[in-house]
């Protein structure tokens, strides 16, 4: 039977799970060691219809949401199907050591997220085309182009580091990588220190052409590896 | 921890939006959707999207799930090219 798995918890945290998940199915543990996978069947004679991928999405949400209410977790990407319970089995042996050692130290722990960008602006094509890369009059452009990309970049990199000053003092961890958007941050947060995280970036003023979307709170799943 | 969320559904002040998860706005169901598919651990595993009866996907325990916007670009570049 295929399994659908949700998320990864200690076995010690007591977790009151939604009754079903996906497509009204029952949510299940399968347990190895100390670490309880949430899982629903699901057969491979009914198919997800694409159709439905947003509705199992959010379903899928939900348990974990629900799930993550309670405890830390380790969320699995959806869809995660997995043949036979044996198979997860092995999984969760094959990282046991990690996993455990990972739910400890996230245990009162959340993800929140700050995504930045310029406003108006979404791929690299826009500044092709207000550099003058795309169109008639190409000719000088592509150190224009570099250089603009370089200076944008630089500005969200200054805009990501007030941010981070400005949270410090409620943030453990901070991580950040480039998108094809901008900036995306993740700062490690206590469980208890959410409100008071909202309310230290709110008071934080942006550069006029930049957007900063803060939202939150995430299972910790960038801090799974240390660093 | 449903004590620490803000009751509003999203507040602007001085260009950052918060927004939160649970008040079911678009922009929240966005984010929930990106983190489903994108976040979070990935596992090797079989997968299988049918449309209008149509079994479009079969992902074998070879190839590592991310999601279906992945799995979708694994299968289209594994797919047999047609012969000339």
């Amino acid at each position: 039977m295929t399994l659908l798995a949700y998320c990864v918890t200690k076995t010690s945290a007591v977790v009151d799970a939604p009754l079903t998940g996906v497509g009204g199915s029952p949510i299940q543990n399968v347990e190895h060691g100390d670490l309880r996978c949430f899982v629903s069947p699901s057969t491979e004679d009914s198919p997800l219809p694409a159709s439905q991928v947003r509705d199992a999405a959010l379903a899928f949400h939900r348990v974990i949401d629900r799930i993550f209410d309670q405890t830390a977790i380790i969320p699995f990407r959806f869809p995660t199907l997995l043949p036979r319970e044996t198979e997860l089995i092995a999984y969760l042996a094959e990282h046991l050591v990690e996993y455990r050692a990972a739910l400890t130290r996230l245990r009162d722990m959340v993800q929140m997220e700050i995504g930045l960008q310029f406003k108006g602006s979404t791929s690299n094509r826009g500044i092709a085309e207000s550099s003058g890369v795309l169109g008639a009059e190409a000719k000088p452009s592509g150190t224009a182009y570099l250089q603009k990309i370089r200076a944008r970049h630089e500005k969200l990199e200054v805009a990501a580091k007030e941010l981070r000053q400005a949270c410090l003092s409620f943030t453990k961890e901070w991580r950040q990588r480039d998108s094809s958007e901008g900036i995306r941050c993740f700062a490690l947060v206590e469980r208890g220190s959410v409100g008071r995280f909202q309310t230290e970036l709110r008071t934080v003023g942006i550069e006029p052409d930049l957007d900063a979307r803060l939202s939150g709170p995430w299972p910790a799943s960038q801090f799974l590896k240390e660093e | 921890m449903t004590g620490d969320h803000p009751q509003e559904m999203a507040a602007t002040s001085n260009s950052i939006l918060v927004t939160d998860p649970h008040s079911g706005d678009e922009t929240s169901l966005l984010e929930i959707l990106d983190h489903v598919l994108n976040a979070g651990v990935v596992i090797r595993g079989n997968l299988v999207i049918s449309l209008a009866g149509v079994d479009l996907v079969y992902v074998g325990l070879d190839v590592i799930l991310t999601s279906i916007e992945t799995a979708l670009k694994h299968l289209q570049n594994d797919v047999p090219k047609p012969k000339q």
